[in-house]
């Protein structure tokens, strides 16, 4: 009866171990940038990994140290270009000539604020 | 997996109790419970949100909606966009504002809601002793702040241009809106994100949803609350810093929150900075001691109208023009200039 016991709260642990690892993976699998040109999605990708994506002929954004930013465009403005990186849920910098919007997905770092006015 | 890891940690310590009986009974209500509070928080959770994106009004729009509905509501609302924008766009050809600007006759009929919006711009003429002029567009073509290598236009070409600007010259009585020139032109950017803000948000609260956002090119509506109910958090971008550097943050239910400033489209040259807000009694950008107006009110027609007014009359007239319009103005914060 006693070793019963003890195999049983040995397989709960491990069920419930797998289920905290499954999710603790799959939360960080869901920290995501999404590319969209003019409304339309044109990639995704994780934030788990430093990498640079030319967005059409004139962008290139960068993920770096789990954050985003706008790393060259051609638009006249370059506010895109000066935008601080973002990192957190729901942020987005948005290239209003090129129409390009990169939009952060993270499940546990959420902005500081919704949106912004200006 | 918050809910995993306390029936993991808990499941540790019962192993040190000397009768595992009760702990492997514990483990089991434990894991079973963690399981049922984990699909009961899915199923209580309200809606989240979701949101769109979309390219209007030669700015971007931002709305984000909590409902069952959402899709369907966010494709309606980007439909409203593209009708309003046959309304009030004074560049497409088929607008109607369009039609106005290249009328035949100084007297015409036109739809309400165009009356509605060069209503409130004639008010604000007047309001504003001249200052917010819905006639200014001939001026506002001359400069380009989106350039790469910006100019000055020729100062000749601004006086010129200046012979067509006249907001004295525009009247409307119900739908009928008549010019006493012809050379007249309408242009609504000050006015009309604010106007098409309000009808999504109405047209949202006719689909019975309490909790959306709606950001239009940096004018924000909301309805309601959060999905959880708390308020929303709007934080106002701090004038010259980087786009999307926040200098406050503020809590807002239900409310519009819109700002204005000379920091917007702006270059320098020679050392002098050059911004969209533009002077209707002389051409050039306005002289004001004001960065930034930002408006809290529950119409965001009557939020833009005040906050490029504000920028345009300088602190002293602002505060007493927004002291005197509490009744509309919820909430207003004008920032200094740093010269």
């Amino acid at each position: 009866m006693k070793k019963n016991d003890f195999m049983l709260i040995a397989v709960i642990l491990a069920v419930a171990g797998a289920v905290w690892l499954f999710h603790s993976f799959s939360s960080r699998q869901a920290d995501y940038l999404t590319v969209s040109v003019d409304g339309a999605i044109v990639g995704e990708y994780p934030l788990s990994k430093d990498l640079e994506i030319p967005i059409g002929k004139g962008n290139i954004c960068r993920i770096e140290d789990h954050k985003v930013f706008m790393a060259s465009a051609d638009c006249p403005d370059q506010i895109c270009v000066h935008h601080t990186a973002i990192q957190a849920d729901g942020e987005t910098i948005i290239c209003l000539p090129n129409k390009v919007t990169l939009t952060v997905h993270h499940t546990k770092q959420q902005s500081e604020v919704d949106t912004i006015v200006s | 997996m918050d809910v995993s890891q306390p029936g993991k940690m808990r499941s540790n310590n019962r192993k040190r109790v000397p009768r595992p009986g009760i702990g492997c009974i514990l483990s089991v209500f434990l894991l079973a419970g963690s399981l049922f509070t984990a699909g009961c928080q899915r199923a209580s959770d309200s809606p989240s949100l979701v949101s769109r994106q979309g390219f209007y009004f030669d700015t971007s729009i931002t709305i984000s909606v909590a409902s069952d509905d959402a899709e369907q509501i966010l494709d309606d609302c980007m439909k409203l966009c593209g009708e309003k924008e046959l309304i009030f766009s004074r560049t497409l050809e088929n607008s109607e504002l369009y039609q106005v600007n290249h009328r035949t006759q100084n007297t015409l009929n036109v739809s309400g809601e165009l009356a509605e919006v060069i209503q409130t711009g004639i008010s604000f003429y007047e309001l504003s002793d001249g200052m917010l002029d819905i006639t200014m567009a001939p001026v506002c073509d001359l400069w380009d702040f989106k350039s790469e290598s910006p100019v000055l236009p020729p100062k000749d070409k601004i006086v010129e241009a200046l012979t067509h600007v006249d907001g004295s010259a525009v009247h409307i009585s119900g739908t009928q809106l008549s010019f006493d020139r012809d050379d007249i032109q309408i242009d609504l950017g000050a006015l009309a994100k604010g106007y098409i803000a309000d009808c999504l948000k109405s047209f949202l609260k006719d689909q019975g949803v309490v909790s959306a956002q709606i950001n239009l090119g940096g004018n924000v509506l909301l309805v309601g609350s959060k999905p959880d109910g708390s308020a929303w958090k709007v934080g106002i971008q701090k004038p010259f810093a980087d786009r999307g550097t926040v200098e406050q943050v503020l809590e807002i239910t239900d409310q519009s929150v819109v700002s204005s400033g000379i920091y917007e489209r702006e270059f320098e040259l020679d050392g002098v900075q050059y911004y969209h807000i533009l002077d209707p009694h002389t051409g050039y950008p306005v002289q004001t001691d004001l960065a930034q107006a930002t408006i809290v009110s529950d119409s965001s027609l009557l939020g833009d109208a005040y906050s490029t007014t504000c920028v345009l009359l300088g602190h002293e007239k602002a505060k007493s023009l927004t002291d005197a319009h509490q009744d509309v103005i919820k909430n207003c914060i004008l920032t200094e200039r740093v010269i």
